[in-house]
């Protein structure tokens, strides 16, 4: 009965006047995110980071992950109107959804996207109450060199999972944990790499990072290519609810995109783009009628649109019950968090259940406004689509100058975000991944608190890392991940010279 | 050989001994007391490392094709005004900077009757100052004009 006692709780916080509105303002930014290509969602997020300071703990949470499950939703709009992803995780939807819409099924393509996600949102919001209160009370059990184990398996899975070079990715950690140490000396509280300069003195801040790596490197990386013409769909919507027919065939996908999303959600460094692929090849792979994949199955809409919204759910796990961000999203999440001065990790659910009920019954919440917003608003949507890309660019511009002069009215601050934008799309070009160097910097002053905390209290005895069990077990899931390429690449070649 | 891998690596391994050189100048100490030095400096070793590993994997790829990029002016354009902006700010004032920001980005995308850029430019600034300054009381820099 603690479970119904905690859930009511949370939604007396999440159903308060500021809350509710901050959660609709998120999802309704989330879905216009979503629905416009070349605007991630990550670049949206982090120039909102600013204005949250400005806003309580909760609303500001509230509204940041509002953002993050409302643009899954308004993805798919585009990807089944326009054939362009709206989102990354919406790709596998344009297989399906944009042929579905060429047959004049637009609507209902359109309508079980929304169910889908909607049915798979709510289910992983009550897999997260089951689950992260469970993990929550093992992790209560870490001490600082567990932390360290912990903070040094999130890098390594995020240097892992990286979807170009592995070796790319970790330099970009690396430089990211670098950055994190600009500024004063958490332990000993010398001023480190300032060179005399106070901007620097206070070291680096997350949304001027964020900001530039994310947002103005994206547009920068746009301006570079000639402006296509898109190709809308301007035929009248009708038929948004899906007949019987429709949602027999749709029922056994939402239900395994569900499950296969939350759980691969879970999983540091996976992310929500990763299910869908998963789903659609599942689902094509169990179907009939394979065939008809590529040609207007909506079982190929269904299955990935529900595994990425359960997997934007179970992505949340990782932060709030260990206080380990699993992907850039949830590590600008984390930075909200500790901007207000809470702490996400196990004690959070201890110390300020407020804020982790709160966010949890928020996203329910959040699901049943975005199915309510999502089906009529759609036309709106579409117009959306259309806001040329010669207005959109100065504007995204001029939101990162704002956004970020207004945290400390620093001018300063634009010039260093005008820094991480070009150095962003430097990387960019270079074919470095910025997801890395934000987690890394995100995670990096803790780090450096937990190992040298660890090293002072053992006298420099490093054997205390290996010592515990928790932080053992965690520092060797990391060695084996770093050392198997190698030693797999190794073995080939020994193989192969024989 | 891979220019891109090459080039960016030899970044990495040059920012990798700026910071350990200046990391050791802040007494790196050692594992039984790590000073505010001990974590840059091994961080910037493996940053070294990691550096000529990519390196040595650039030179064995395989070169890639240059692709033209044709659109490199515009790039050059929006980031010389994201740097010059804030030091306009200040003398010039929100209104005037974020006009004549506006102004360069639109007529750098497209061409069209001249006073389409102008207009627009000063719906943007006038729209966001009411928005930002009167409405959310953002503290926008006035000028030495007073706007």
């Amino acid at each position: 009965m603690d479970m119904l006692h905690n859930v009511i709780y949370g939604f007396s916080v999440s159903l308060m006047p500021a809350n509710l509105f901050a959660c609709f303002i998120g999802v309704l930014l989330g879905t216009a995110v979503g629905v416009i290509p070349g605007l991630g969602t990550v670049a949206a997020m982090s120039l909102l980071l600013p204005i949250t300071f400005k806003m309580g703990a909760v609303p500001s949470v509230i509204m940041l992950a509002g953002i993050f499950y409302g643009a899954q939703y308004g993805g798919s709009t585009t990807s089944i109107l326009v054939n362009i992803p709206g989102e990354s995780t919406s790709v596998v939807t344009c297989l399906d959804g944009y042929q579905m819409a060429r047959q004049g099924k637009a609507g209902a393509a359109l309508g079980i996207s929304a169910f889908a996600s909607f049915i798979a949102g709510t289910i992983s919001v009550i897999g997260i109450m089951l689950l992260a209160p469970l993990l929550g009370k093992l992790a209560v059990k870490f001490d600082a060199p567990d932390y360290a184990g912990l903070f040094i398996l999130g890098l390594t899975l995020v240097t892992y999972l990286a979807s170009g070079s592995r070796l790319k990715a970790m330099a970009m950690a690396i430089i990211g944990l670098l950055l994190g140490t600009v500024g004063l000396d958490p332990v000993a509280g010398t001023p480190r790499f300032s060179f005399g300069s106070i901007t620097l003195l206070g070291g680096f801040e997350l949304p001027a990072i964020a900001m530039g790596l994310f947002g103005m490197s994206e547009v920068l990386m746009n301006l570079e290519k000639e402006l296509e013409q898109r190709d809308i769909f301007t035929t009248k919507l009708k038929g948004l609810l899906p007949n019987r027919q429709e949602w027999r065939a749709s029922v056994g996908p939402i239900g395994r995109g569900t499950v296969l999303g939350f759980f691969a959600g879970i999983l540091p460094g996976c992310g929500a783009i990763v299910p869908t692929f998963l789903s659609y090849a599942l689902e094509k792979k169990i179907s009939k009628t394979p065939e008809r994949f590529g040609h207007g199955a909506i079982e190929g809409v269904a299955g990935p649109e529900a595994a990425n919204n359960a997997a934007s759910g179970g992505t949340m796990i990782p932060l709030l019950a260990l206080g380990i961000p699993p992907n850039t999203t949830m590590a600008l999440l984390m930075g909200a968090l500790m901007i207000h001065g809470l702490r996400p990790g196990p004690l959070l659910m201890v110390e300020n259940p407020d804020v982790f009920w709160g966010i949890i019954t928020s996203m329910y919440m959040g699901n049943v406004m975005l199915l309510i917003l999502n089906l009529p608003l759609i036309p709106l949507w579409v117009k959306l689509l259309k806001i040329p890309y010669y207005l959109m660019f100065p504007l995204i511009f001029l939101f990162c100058i704002i956004g970020i002069y207004s945290v400390n009215n620093n001018i300063m601050d634009i010039v260093v975000m005008a820094v991480f934008g070009a150095i962003g799309y430097l990387m960019r070009k270079f074919e470095y991944e910025p997801a890395p160097l934000v987690l890394a910097f995100v995670l990096g002053e803790k780090l450096e608190e937990a190992v040298r905390q660890t090293l002072i209290f053992s006298r420099g005895d490093f054997h205390i890392f290996f010592e515990r069990p928790i932080g053992a077990t965690l520092l060797a899931a990391s060695v084996i991940m770093i050392a198997y390429p190698l030693l797999s690449g190794l073995m080939r070649k020994k193989s192969s010279e024989h | 050989m891979k220019q891109a891998d090459i080039g960016s690596s030899l970044c990495l391994i040059v920012i990798g001994s700026l910071v350990a050189w200046q990391a050791q100048k802040l007494s790196v100490g050692d594992y039984h007391a790590p000073g505010p030095g001990f974590f840059p400096f091994y961080l910037s070793l493996l940053l070294i490392i990691a550096g000529i590993a990519i390196f040595i994997q650039g030179l064995r790829e395989k070169p890639e094709e240059e692709e033209a990029a044709p659109r490199k002016m515009r790039v050059a354009v929006a980031l010389a005004a994201i740097f010059i902006y804030p030091f306009l700010l200040e003398p010039l004032g929100y209104l005037l900077t974020t006009f004549l920001l506006m102004l360069l980005c639109i007529r750098m995308m497209l061409t069209r009757a001249w006073w389409f850029a102008p207009s627009l430019s000063i719906a943007i600034s006038l729209f966001s100052y009411i928005i930002f300054k009167v409405w959310l009381q953002v503290l926008l820099p006035a000028g030495l004009m007073g706007f």
